[in-house]
């Protein structure tokens, strides 16, 4: 299994590395960028440590060759700690599109094809203030990337940004028999009425789609088949509020999603008749997510930030069992900027409290989970001109 | 709660230690604007002692990508603010405001041994494309064509591709240096090189070619005669305010006026 994983593997970084040496043959200019997170992570539940390690979060290799004045090209690699494999590595395609600007003639605007970013909330723009993912990408409402294409543009005056897309909808890390045969849908908009407020939504939206009929190999044994059909129907939707007043900026956002999973299940027994079972999940789930940042660099001419992060997520709103609060709080500190001001290394320690609605009693029993994390993030780029 | 609580003192801790911050100016961005920001800071703080004005250039795009993350008061640039990096500032509560401080010219330069003294500006794209190679093409030597450019981060070099390539891309040996004195420096160093420069940097060194028959002076800029040519920018956040305005509006006077045609730009006036 690692070892057909492992050729798998192999074969995507050949062929992504073929392919980004051909275009970067016939580049205008190629932009390469590595940007690696080096984490610490303390997490302790019930009086007990559970997790207290070092890995490699993120290890983001990313070109981005410009072909011409209207086509750029983008290709993310993310190499990171995992299990999963015996070398204690993983690997992702994390992006992977082209990009086509100007092809209307008004304010910017571009067409993405290929394995691009999701614009949906705020998971696109999330500047990772604190440790932690967006909302709907840590609560797994929808992937931070996925198949698909996307007009996205700019309105005049920067008064805001717009996207719709057509994505496979099952996320980045889903292909092949994971997909269903209907696309999912993606409307975003945000406004800037005036500078330093931004209000906007998202709606995902992806119908019904039958896989197809997938042998389900965890389950299937010697004396029976299991094939599996199943239909996800699933709509998601985003209101995103930011604000930004002198050192003080809000991110603020409220999510509510629909799932609904109806898991077709055929075992097939020698000389028996075949028996077709129906499972549904359905999931209502909603939540929030409010994170004030305060730069301290023009108030005490200390390159850093202070960071509050509120979340409440009920993943399920018929049953009530899992609905929590997370606070954290943070710190990082800027040590380098490149000459444009963007970060190069950053530290950051956050703190964070995960506590569980009392209300139902089938939930007392959970106890507060804390986790400390503090990690180094570094990133530079360098521009290479044919 | 008590989180909040505490959060917000730290806030008003931070507030009240910062309150009566000292008088600094901090400015970044186009190096075409660089030696006008500099003759007037220096004028400047002759005149107001109390103040401190820090300067350093990496481009118009590096300058407004330090606007839109506060760290500098007033980005320097030689061309528009883009729809995007707009977009980006009024998003992070950043409202960028340009103050057109001067006008320039972007002139063509080559060694002063080559015999060439004018040029098209079909020509002049045809040279940077890569369809002229030798300056034999115009009438000059048998010598190979040096093109040097600018860095992509340079507004000079957005306002080239505009107005001379029209978007095209620039040919692949080209030496894409980053400021104009690189430029100034590679063509008086280089005997069949060709550059393009702010007029600010035009000394004796370089021979600046007319185009389309019009040499960039201050009189063809305004008119409009010559076509490669910009308003060089200030930005702000917001209207200026306080020293910066002050400081803006010294430039804006015919003191700072006058301190921009001794650099060798065009003053508005």
């Amino acid at each position: 299994m690692h070892n057909t994983n492992h050729k798998k593997i192999k074969t995507i970084i050949m062929s992504l590395l073929i392919t980004a040496f051909v275009l970067n043959i016939y580049a205008l200019e190629v932009k390469l960028t590595n940007e690696v997170w080096n984490r610490y992570l303390l997490e302790r539940k019930d009086g007990q440590t559970t997790k207290s390690q070092i890995s490699l979060d993120r290890g983001y290799l990313t070109l981005e060759p410009t072909l011409n004045d209207q086509i750029k090209g983008r290709f993310t690699l993310d190499f990171f700690s995992s299990d999963k494999y015996n070398d204690g590595g993983g690997l992702k395609v994390k992006y992977g599109y082209l990009q086509f600007s100007k092809l209307l003639p008004v304010s910017e605007n571009n067409l993405e094809i290929g394995l691009l970013k999701n614009y949906f909330g705020i998971v696109y723009d999330w500047e990772y203030p604190v440790i932690e993912k967006a909302l709907e990408d840590k609560e797994k409402v929808v992937a931070s990337a996925d198949y698909g294409v996307a007009f996205t543009g700019l309105l005049p005056q920067g008064l805001g940004e717009y996207a719709f897309g057509i994505y496979n909808g099952e996320g980045y890390t889903k292909t092949q028999t994971k997909v269903n045969k209907n696309f999912a849908y993606l409307f975003n908009m945000r406004l800037i009425p005036i500078a330093g407020i931004t209000l906007g939504g998202s709606l995902l939206t992806d119908r019904p789609g039958f896989i197809g009929l997938v042998r389900d190999t965890t389950t299937t044994t010697r004396a029976e088949s299991v094939f599996k059909n199943v239909f996800d129907k699933r709509r998601a939707f985003s209101t995103v509020a930011k604000f930004a007043f002198g050192p003080i900026e809000v991110w603020g956002e409220y999510l509510k999603s629909y799932y609904d999973s109806t898991i077709t299940k055929k075992v097939s027994r020698p000389n028996i008749p075949d028996t077709v079972t129906d499972i549904s999940y359905i999931y209502k789930s909603h939540g929030y997510s409010v994170t004030p940042i305060i730069s301290l660099s023009n108030l005490v001419n200390f390159d850093g930030e202070l960071v509050l992060r509120f979340d409440y997520w009920d993943p399920n709103r018929d049953v009530r069992t899992y609905a929590n609060f997370t606070t954290t709080l943070g710190f990082n500190y800027i040590l380098i900027r490149s000459s444009s001001a963007s970060p190069i290394l950053t530290i950051q320690a956050n703190w964070s409290r995960k506590f569980y609605k009392k209300e139902d009693p089938q939930v007392t029993d959970k106890k507060p989970e804390d986790q400390v994390g503090i990690q180094l993030k570094w990133k530079y780029n360098v521009t290479i001109t044919n | 709660m008590r989180i909040l609580g505490i959060f917000l003192s730290v806030v008003l801790c931070i507030f009240n230690i910062s309150y009566g911050a000292k008088k600094t100016i901090t400015i970044a961005g186009s190096t075409t604007v660089l030696p006008i920001a500099q003759k007037c800071a220096e004028a400047y703080m002759d005149v107001n002692p109390q103040v401190n004005i820090s300067i350093r250039g990496g481009g118009s795009g590096v300058g407004i990508s330090a606007l839109i993350s506060k760290t500098v008061d007033i980005a320097n640039s030689s061309r528009p603010i883009k729809d995007k990096e707009l977009n980006t500032a009024r998003q992070k509560g950043v409202n960028p405001y340009g103050t057109i401080i001067a006008l320039d010219g972007i002139a063509i330069v080559v060694n002063p041994q080559n015999p060439i003294n004018e040029i098209s500006l079909k020509t002049l794209k045809d040279i940077y494309t890569g369809k002229i190679t030798n300056w034999r093409a115009l009438g000059g030597p048998d010598q190979e064509i040096v093109v040097i450019s600018r860095d992509v981060a340079s507004g000079t070099f957005e306002v080239f591709k505009e107005k001379v390539l029209g978007g095209e891309k620039v040919r692949d040996d080209a030496l894409m240096l980053a400021s104009n004195k690189a430029v100034a420096t590679t063509v008086k160093d280089t005997r069949g090189a060709i550059g393009y420069i702010g007029l600010g940097y035009i000394s004796e060194d370089v021979k600046v070619l007319k185009v389309d028959g019009v040499i960039p002076n201050a009189e063809t800029v305004r008119k409009g005669k010559y076509k490669i040519a910009r308003p060089l920018y200030m930005y702000t956040n917001g209207t200026p305010k306080g020293i910066v305005k002050d400081f803006i509006d010294f430039i804006l006077s015919p003191t700072g006026q006058k301190l921009i045609t001794d650099v060798g730009f065009i003053s508005l006036q």
